[in-house]
């Protein structure tokens, strides 16, 4: 045998490793093709067949077996690649987090419209509305490349000085944790959008002492929101949406806190779209319990193991506190952890969430539904391409 | 289902190949036809008929043509082509065709129909024409048989993105009724495939977005000159790395059946001249031209002005064959141009310094990188605009914040990528001479293709982007 066909044997040899592994690989992932065949396959339309078959592919992308592996093995190869923009210019790793990348503007005038009227409204209710604006990510914890690729900063701006001049009450958040010198590398999650629990606890102490200043109704439980020491903390190792394409590999995972009231808590909740009526403890009623769920991993969303999530329209009463006061928040899921603290304080907290409003005009509802002590609107940007009132079409 | 998609890769294609192995080598070639057709119905499922219909009467029409006399020959061959380019004229350019007639005369005197483009119709046609062709010149084997030719027609590596084979490429392999496994193929087509998967989802995937990014800007005064250039190279290697990954994909997996087909890339970048550079681009496409249009014509064995003449027809129909837009013919005619003022210089011959040809190889590179700017533009406007902003004359930055971040973004991945669009791999193992270094190379250039596989894998899995440039015509 020359040393020739050693050569080649090694190309053979190579090859019909890289072909058993493919053959393995798909053999392995039998039963996902099957159920995706089964499942698809029986339904298939004339008038849409191309779009079923194309879409067997992209479920097969989401149900492969070892995507997670797959994709810490794309993160590290992103690493390697020294490739900080990532996906299809979707997110921008900077000094430790990931960011998002909005190259074009909100069209933010028609919202800013809408809350300044809404101001009109309450003030003429003479009900106290309060603006606050959500921290930004990218001047906080990001830096210049972060900054370039989003104009979340200066559409925060403009939201707080229009509003501002035009007399409507705000709270920028950004200067909350900048007075309080908080320690800005702790405020956001490293892997997701949203912030830290301590930090939004925070915020929902500021929250509770500005509204009871505004409103003249003191909480006997602001201590609630100043002293963990009345929780059970558990930490739950956390991938969050801006690095589920980007895995471990990439960034580090969070470790996402979570506090349990050890006191006694008595709560309410009440769908206002369905009528269902949900009763017990805070973790019953004002959590998720995604604890108990069969399989936690760190792919586990623990941001909506609060409130509830596509609900446009929902009440929690605090049996605990029923001379405290009554709030209607105006919200995305930047206020979860934030009113679900700020609850313990109050006596009642109505929810609203314009993303799943769909046309029907549940600020009205609300309004005309319920008292308010004072009403908040809080949000980041996310909320800027929704309707506060909705109209039907033709209107 | 393309050839990059988990469906093909982890579903399609080791289901296909298991099922050829085991089955007895009698009908290993039918089930291949079986399986092309189904691969061809998943992606298109309403023109399957069509390419049934066109592939009986095509094959009818051939042995007419290799039977008739030459009357006979040319009207049967006429028919058929006529009708072949019919078909491909109503998908594809019908539109446009009556879109510029409506200009000029200022209203609608033809209506737009509502088609949508056939999945590789361009190829698929040229392919059925290259077997006309063939069989009036009497290359098809008499032999042929109804079930090779629709193999030849429809093998699922080439159909949707080619190489545009010639019959003669598979005879040998498709007039084999009883084809074995031969494990060197196999390996080596396994190894293809995985480079050039690798090609298309990690390098020409990450320059289509970038590019695809700048293509996207309306105001040009936004448009820095270095996010032109940038944007303009990154193109370049996007689809280079796209076609010629595609390219090696379905090379490596017809090795795996035993077909060996065209190479249809040799290092394009690295070309000399502007003719030299398409004797190493899209290969089985400029060679088509040149065997069934330019030659025919007469090709350089003429006068000088049917020499121009048939360049120009070559020109022209390479630039309407990509696609139907004014851009496409401007940039056929942009390489006539070129080919022309190469053919009647000779300078590419003539220069014989070392300094000279680097400059005229860069000058090249500079042509075929502008050119791809026709290429790419939704329209000529655009072009326009889009080169005057590669030289700031748009009233535009030399470069701005949000590039000088991309180009950060994207320079090792460039490095390598330009790197690799040069022969260096041929070089080094050109190098290698003892045949202890040959073996380490080997051991080396296999870890790295494995290596590359598992990543391209991943990058299929993630990413949400993966266009294929060519898959459009």
């Amino acid at each position: 045998m020359t040393k020739k066909n050693i050569y080649d044997k090694i190309n053979i040899i190579a090859g019909m490793i890289l072909l058993i592994l493919v053959l393995a690989f798909a053999i392995y992932n039998i039963p996902v093709l099957y159920s995706l065949g089964k499942s698809n396959l029986v339904n298939l339309s004339r008038e849409n067949l191309q779009g079923q078959l194309a879409a067997i592919d992209v479920q097969l992308k989401q149900s492969v077996k070892c995507k997670n592996e797959f994709t810490d093995i794309y993160g590290f190869a992103q690493k390697v690649l020294n490739k900080f923009i990532i996906g299809n210019f979707e997110y921008l790793y900077e000094n430790e987090h990931m960011h998002r990348i909005q190259e074009y503007g909100y069209g933010e005038d028609a919202f800013l419209e809408e809350v300044q009227i809404l101001n009109q409204q309450m003030t003429q209710a003479e009900i106290p509305f309060l603006y606050v604006q959500g921290p930004n990510r990218e001047a906080m914890v990001g830096g210049e490349k972060a900054l370039e690729f989003n104009p979340d900063q200066q559409c925060m701006n403009k939201m707080v000085n229009t509003l501002t001049n035009n007399g409507v009450d705000v709270i920028d958040t950004r200067e909350i944790f900048y007075d309080a010198d908080y320690d800005l590398s702790k405020v956001f999650l490293h892997t997701d959008l949203h912030m830290q629990t301590d930090a939004e606890i925070f915020v929902a102490g500021k929250l509770a002492e500005y509204l009871a200043n505004k409103t003249g109704i003191q909480s006997e439980q602001q201590y609630l929101l100043e002293d963990m020491s009345y929780y059970e903390k558990k930490t739950y190792p956390f991938f969050g949406n801006y690095s589920r394409n980007v895995g471990k590999f990439y960034l580090k995972e969070d470790m996402f806190d979570m506090y349990y009231p050890t006191f006694d808590t008595n709560f309410t909740r009440i769908d206002h779209v369905t009528g269902a009526e949900v009763h017990g403890s805070f973790q019953e009623v004002v959590m998720n319990r995604y604890e108990n769920q069969d399989v936690i991993d760190e792919y586990t969303y623990w941001v909506t193991n609060y409130m509830q999530f596509m609900n446009p329209y929902y009440t929690i009463i605090n049996h605990n506190n029923e001379e405290g006061a009554k709030y209607l928040f105006i919200m995305d899921s930047i206020g979860y952890r934030t009113v679900s603290y700020l609850a313990l304080t109050a006596s009642e907290i109505t929810i609203l969430d314009p993303r799943f409003f769909n046309g029907t005009d549940y600020l009205s509802i609300a309004l005309s539904d319920r008292d308010y002590d004072a009403v908040v609107l809080y949000q980041g940007t996310f909320l800027l391409g929704n309707h506060l009132y909705q109209k039907e079409e033709g209107q | 289902m393309d050839l990059s998609s988990p469906i093909f890769i982890f579903g399609f294609w080791p289901c296909c190949f298991l099922v050829y192995c085991i089955l007895p080598k009698r009908i290993r070639n039918a089930f291949l036809i079986l399986s092309s057709i189904f691969f061809y119905a998943w992606n298109e499922p309403g023109f399957v008929v069509y390419l049934a219909v066109m592939w009986i009467g095509i094959y009818i029409a051939g042995k007419c043509i290799s039977k008739m006399q030459i009357r006979g020959k040319r009207i049967v061959l006429c028919l058929t082509v006529f009708i072949c380019i019919g078909v491909l004229f109503y998908y594809k350019y019908l539109n446009f065709f009556a879109a510029n007639v409506n200009r000029i005369f200022g209203r609608d005197v033809l209506c737009a129909v509502d088609t949508e483009l056939p999945l590789g119709i361009s190829f698929i046609t040229f392919t059925f024409l290259a077997y006309l062709f063939d069989a009036y010149y009497g290359k098809i084997p008499e032999r042929t048989s109804l079930a090779n030719s629709g193999l030849y027609f429809f093998f699922f590596p080439k159909i949707s993105m080619g190489p545009i084979t010639r019959y003669g490429t598979m005879s040998e392999r498709l007039q084999n009724k009883a084809p074995k496994l031969n494990v060197e193929e196999i390996t080596d087509g396994i190894q293809r495939f995985a480079v050039g998967l690798a090609k298309k989802m990690i390098f020409s995937n990450t320059f289509a977005m970038v590019a695809d990014r700048y293509w996207g800007i309306t105001d040009f005064s936004n448009l820095s000159v270095a996010g032109s250039w940038l944007s303009s190279i990154c193109y370049s290697l996007q689809i280079y790395y796209d076609f010629s990954g595609y390219s090696d994909m379905a090379i490596g997996i017809a090795e795996m059946f035993g077909f060996h087909l065209e190479e249809n890339f040799k290092y394009p970048y690295a070309a000399k001249s502007i003719g030299d550079f398409w004797r190493r681009w899209h290969i089985s496409l400029s060679q088509w031209f040149r065997d069934y249009v330019y030659i025919p014509l007469g090709g350089n064995r003429v006068t000088l002005i049917k020499q121009i003449r048939n360049l120009f027809i070559v020109w022209l129909l390479t630039g309407i064959w990509h696609g139907a837009n004014w851009t496409f013919i401007a940039w056929g005619l942009f390489y006539f141009v070129l080919q022309l003022f190469e053919k009647r210089t000779e300078l590419p011959k003539r220069i014989s310094s070392v300094w000279g040809k680097s400059i005229y190889r860069l000058f090249t590179l500079l042509c075929v990188n502008f050119a791809w700017v026709l290429f790419r533009a939704p329209d000529l406007r655009h072009a326009g605009h889009f080169i005057l902003c590669m030289f700031g004359l748009q009233n535009n930055l030399l470069i701005d914040a949000k590039t000088a971040i991309i180009f950060g973004n994207i320079i090792i991945v460039l490095l390598i990528a330009v790197l690799f669009a040069l022969p260096i791999l041929p070089w080094i193992s050109s190098k290698m001479k003892s045949n202890s270094a040959k073996i380490i190379y080997s051991i080396i250039k296999n870890i790295t293709i494995l290596i590359l596989f598992v990543v391209a894998v991943s990058y299929c899995i993630n990413s949400t982007y993966n266009p294929f440039i060519y898959q459009d015509f």
